[in-house]
């Protein structure tokens, strides 16, 4: 149902790239992305990828940027990433917003000790959703889960002693919303992230489940399922922010016919 | 501090019990203080969610239940969405009494969650669960489930 034609997608690279606001280069398929001068930034516009194969691509080809068209439109993909790419040490502050025409937002600080219901609670109320509802559940399940993250695993990785600021970004344009956890660990090991997100697809969520010290190995997976697009940023030592866009409302039956895309950024 | 509450009462043979809030990361620090017993009922009725480390402490908590009789009731679709994924979230000797079906209205975008209940919609062997149903006011409600995924945990438990 999303997906283009190559015509039409060769199509919006073309008028893209006549515009685009720094270096980088893009493709309309892998056999052309194989092809591409990685000096810069690199992006994949591709379809009919499966979550399971974009998170093998980044892993195994090192691929940094694979966008696809899906609920979302292709074209307001390409345009958030081309003002990343363009900015990339703005995307680790909150001066980067996804709508930033809009006042549609909230943002707030964190600790490690605030109630992680009350959090959750604050952006179901802003975006008037009722925790009952089953075609928002996303909402709930990925806030949890990046501010749990935030909270109670990212300072372990580091083992830091002291705590370090969080915040959290929530941004709204029609029926498409932004949410974004920043820390100041910057501990995140985006490796290790994508690999637990592909071992739920490869050997099973159940053998995926982490019996040892830190998290389940299953948070991830969560926020990567509950995204249309995921935005994976670290600064190492110093910030880490992961964003997700999705529409607000997803049925069962949008979330199979999804297309995914990801973005991982390299600040330095 | 853990945000799932349990109430729990003694009622013949079996000890109630009512998980409510959230199954999290600090869940096993209730579920220590349920009363000891041969048989559960587990009520989710007030269940709100369970995060990725609540899976893992809830499959903790019940490979303590082995030998246990565990009757499962009014699980929401948060519960089971993890145990039609998981495999090994609903223990083999468990019985699910009752679920939460999800159903939406497409002219409305109205949202209907319908208890379905063991003996009468499902049975270990069979599953009559309606994919589309008529409200008293003539509305139309289509399964918001993919049930291929969603049922899955009946064939598995």
């Amino acid at each position: 149902m999303y997906t283009l034609t190559n015509e039409q997608r060769s199509e919006i690279i073309k008028s893209h790239l006549a515009q685009k606001k720094s270096s980088y280069n893009m493709a309309g398929n892998l056999k052309e992305y194989l092809l591409l001068n990685t000096k810069h930034d690199c992006i994949l516009v591709e379809d009919n990828l499966k979550p399971q194969q974009i998170i093998q691509m980044c892993l195994d080809r090192n691929i940094k940027h694979i966008i696809q068209n899906s609920k979302i439109p292709l074209i307001d993909k390409i345009n958030s990433i081309d003002e990343i790419i363009a900015h990339p040490l703005k995307f680790m502050t909150f001066n980067q917003k996804f709508y930033p025409d809009n006042d549609t937002q909230i943002c707030f600080g964190f600790n490690s000790k605030d109630d992680r219901s009350e959090l959750v609670n604050r952006v179901l109320n802003f975006f008037e959703i009722d925790p009952k509802n089953h075609n928002t559940e996303h909402i709930p399940k990925s806030v949890e889960e990046l501010i749990m993250n935030a909270q109670v695993h990212a300072p372990k990785i580091g083992d830091f002693k002291s705590p370090h600021n969080m915040s959290f970004l929530a941004e709204k344009k029609g029926a498409n919303i932004a949410l974004s956890v920043f820390d100041d660990y910057g501990s995140m090991n985006i490796n290790k992230f994508l690999n637990k997100i592909l071992n739920t697809y490869t050997i099973g969520t159940a053998d995926s489940i982490n019996y040892g010290a830190g998290g389940a190995g299953l948070g991830s997976s969560i926020i990567f399922q509950s995204a249309e697009a995921l935005y994976i940023a670290v600064l190492p030592k110093r910030i880490t922010r992961v964003t997700i866009i999705t529409p607000i409302k997803v049925r069962a039956k949008d979330r199979e016919i999804e297309q995914k895309t990801i973005h991982i950024i390299n600040s330095l | 501090m853990s945000r799932c509450q349990i109430k729990s009462i003694k009622k013949d043979e079996f000890q109630i019990v009512s998980f409510i809030g959230h199954i999290d990361e600090a869940f096993m620090q209730v579920a220590t203080t349920i009363p000891a017993s041969e048989n559960y009922i587990f009520s989710f009725k007030n269940l709100i969610s369970i995060n990725s480390s609540g899976i893992r402490e809830w499959i903790l908590y019940t490979q303590k239940l082995k030998s246990k009789k565990v009757v499962l009731t009014d699980c929401p679709k948060v519960f089971i969405d993890q145990a039609s994924m998981v495999e090994g979230f609903i223990p083999s000797h468990f019985q699910v009494q009752s679920f939460y079906v999800p159903y939406f209205n497409e002219e409305t975008d109205a949202e209907k969650l319908v208890l379905v209940q063991y003996g009468t919609e499902f049975t270990k062997d069979k599953n009559s669960i309606p994919h589309e149903f008529t409200d008293t006011d003539g509305l139309k409600y289509e399964i918001d489930i993919i049930p291929s995924k969603y049922f899955k945990f009946l064939t598995k438990s």
